[in-house]
């Protein structure tokens, strides 16, 4: 997928999730919550916009899978 | 409505610049260690159109992230939890419509979505789920959709399962001085 195609999609999903709050459809919570995650998180999803770094956590990730899924 | 007509509607919660990026590259990652190792073995049946399969199931993510953040007034920020959970659940519906528990994609599939989610455990909080315990969340994922789904446990709940692992691990480290 492009990134052409992403924002693409990210629109889309906007336009129909918008127009389902103005409507009331979607009713919101009393209780609000707070996403959460550490600077460590943080910096390890960062660092995944490096191509080099996401094709190294890929093929590493994707190891670890063949042997748990025994594939 | 274009993407920028949403931007300034009263009580709406757009997706920030941050967001899409964060949503983008966790979805890439799941997407790409999938393909890689769907790709990489002659015996698993990869759909034809798998390219078109993902990028419903990034728009199945993406408009729940939008729902989940507009019903429970998150302000822009991305849970990497749930977007792991999700994209992982949507696929597997995807790739094995029956719910069939021995299929090779969905065991592909869950256990994609499973290690990514200890991964980003580990990432965060410097601990891991057992291997025990990511094999019973794939037992338990296997169920989900089929006679037996009384015993499943759902796309939310194996975000909370991990949530659950983070936030008492925080809050005990909060207090205590722990060093993870």
């Amino acid at each position: 997928m492009t990134d052409e195609d992403f924002e693409k999609l990210c629109d889309e999903a906007e336009e129909d999730v918008c127009q389902r709050v103005e409507s009331g459809e979607l009713q919101r919570s009393s209780a609000p919550i707070q996403n959460c995650i550490s600077r460590d998180l943080r910096q390890y999803i960062d660092k995944l916009s490096n191509q080099e770094f996401f094709s190294s956590e890929v093929a590493a990730a994707a190891e670890r899978v063949r042997r748990t899924a025994g594939i | 409505m274009s993407g920028n007509a949403v931007a300034n509607r009263p009580g709406f919660i757009k997706l920030s610049p941050a967001d899409r990026r964060d949503i983008r590259v966790i979805t890439s990652q799941l997407e790409a260690t999938v393909l890689e190792v769907a790709l990489s073995n002659g015996h698993l049946k990869v759909p034809d159109n798998i390219e078109e399969i993902l990028k419903d199931v990034t728009a199945k993510t993406i408009k729940y992230h939008l729902e989940f953040i507009n019903q429970f007034v998150v302000p822009e920020s991305v849970d990497p939890y749930k977007i792991i959970s999700w994209f992982g659940f949507f696929l597997d519906k995807h790739l094995n419509p029956t719910g069939e528990p021995h299929n090779d994609l969905k065991r592909l599939t869950l256990h994609t979505m499973l290690d990514r989610l200890n991964e980003t455990l580990q990432k965060d909080i410097g601990q891991q789920l057992h291997v025990n315990t990511i094999q019973h969340l794939f037992e338990l994922n296997c169920k989900d959709g089929r006679a037996d789904d009384h015993f499943g446990i759902g796309m939310n709940g194996t975000y909370f399962a991990f949530h659950s692992v983070r936030d008492t691990v925080e809050r005990r480290c909060a207090t205590s001085n722990c060093s993870k």
